[in-house]
């Protein structure tokens, strides 16, 4: 696997483009997890789109590339193949996810649900770091006023 | 992010992507969550059109002060109104603050092909001195001197590294 610039999700700031990143990454973990179900909708369903759009637009040459290189990867790669080539973690991986195949797989509901739950964790470690500031001084002040 | 320029040599790092970033101002910022389920990564949208938009709120760009002044406006092939794009030299100067690789490789092909101003570059990215981006301007302009100098760009490597 490449190395890794992702960010831990207590380093990310809301709908900045490393959050967005994570929730792609979050995307296609799911659908990894399909995949490994032995689900080929994923596979037949990314090929279709990917094929379609390089039919129907004319893409600027680099992007092209990348939706070739996927169409090659769901024609040719294994399942395990295809999973470690959609959550690759390095800078390659992040910019081959932005040109991602797989729409229209995921429901509306379940792609708000990973949206919603890396927000929410996001909250809960901001929460978490500002909670030790305060502890403390309410259990001196409790202390002292007894 | 999306920049508007008349070059027609851009590099492939300039063109590598389907994905578009929306910027929400204001009020929009609200809409964020629906852009998303909309328009966004895996969206039904994308599916049937081939092109993605991802929405970001403003706050989170490093853009020199007063780019919304500056903005391009875009006419479509019937002639018709059709966005806003941010002014190329704000890009540039957005990518130079993020200071990761790729950004000062898109810099020094964007120098190199003649579609930015690197004097331009360099009076627009110092106004970010004055925002909360301001501590990274002199790191900032230093590396990418560097990076210019290592691909024989002397005369303009110069422009930043006089720091």
């Amino acid at each position: 696997m490449s190395k890794s610039i992702m960010l831990a999700s207590e380093n990310l700031i809301p709908w900045s483009q490393p959050f967005l990143d994570e929730v792609n990454w979050r995307l296609h973990q799911e659908l990894a997890q399909m995949i490994k179900q032995s689900d080929s909708s994923v596979r037949e369903h990314g090929l279709k789109n990917v094929q379609k759009w390089l039919t129907s637009h004319q893409y600027p040459e680099g992007a092209e590339a990348e939706l070739k290189a996927w169409e090659r990867v769901l024609r040719q790669a294994t399942d395990p193949e295809i999973i470690e080539f959609m959550l690759d973690p390095s800078e390659a991986g992040i910019l081959r996810r932005s040109n991602s195949p797989f729409a229209g797989i995921l429901a509306d509901d379940k792609r708000m649900q990973i949206l919603q739950q890396l927000e929410a964790e996001i909250q809960s470690h901001a929460v978490a770091r500002i909670a030790p500031i305060y502890l403390p001084c309410s259990r001196t002040f409790g202390l002292s006023s007894i | 992010m999306h920049a508007v320029t008349s070059a027609s040599n851009l590099p492939q790092s300039a063109l590598r992507s389907i994905e578009v970033d929306i910027v929400l101002i204001g009020e929009q910022f609200h809409l964020k969550s629906h852009v998303f389920q909309k328009f966004g990564m895996g969206s039904n949208y994308l599916a049937e059109h081939g092109v993605v938009a991802d929405p970001i709120g403003k706050g989170l760009l490093a853009l020199p002060p007063d780019w919304e002044s500056r903005l391009v406006e875009v006419i479509d092939q019937e002639g018709e109104y059709s966005h806003h794009a941010i002014e190329i030299h704000d890009i540039a100067s957005a990518k130079l603050s993020a200071g990761r690789q790729k950004d000062y490789e898109f810099l020094i092909e964007l120098i190199m092909r003649n579609i930015i101003n690197p004097y331009l570059l360099k009076e627009r990215f110092e106004l970010l001195r004055e925002t909360a981006f301001g501590v990274a301007v002199d790191d900032r302009k230093q590396t990418l001197g560097e990076k210019l100098a290592e691909s024989d760009l002397k005369s303009e490597a110069a422009i930043f590294l006089d720091c």
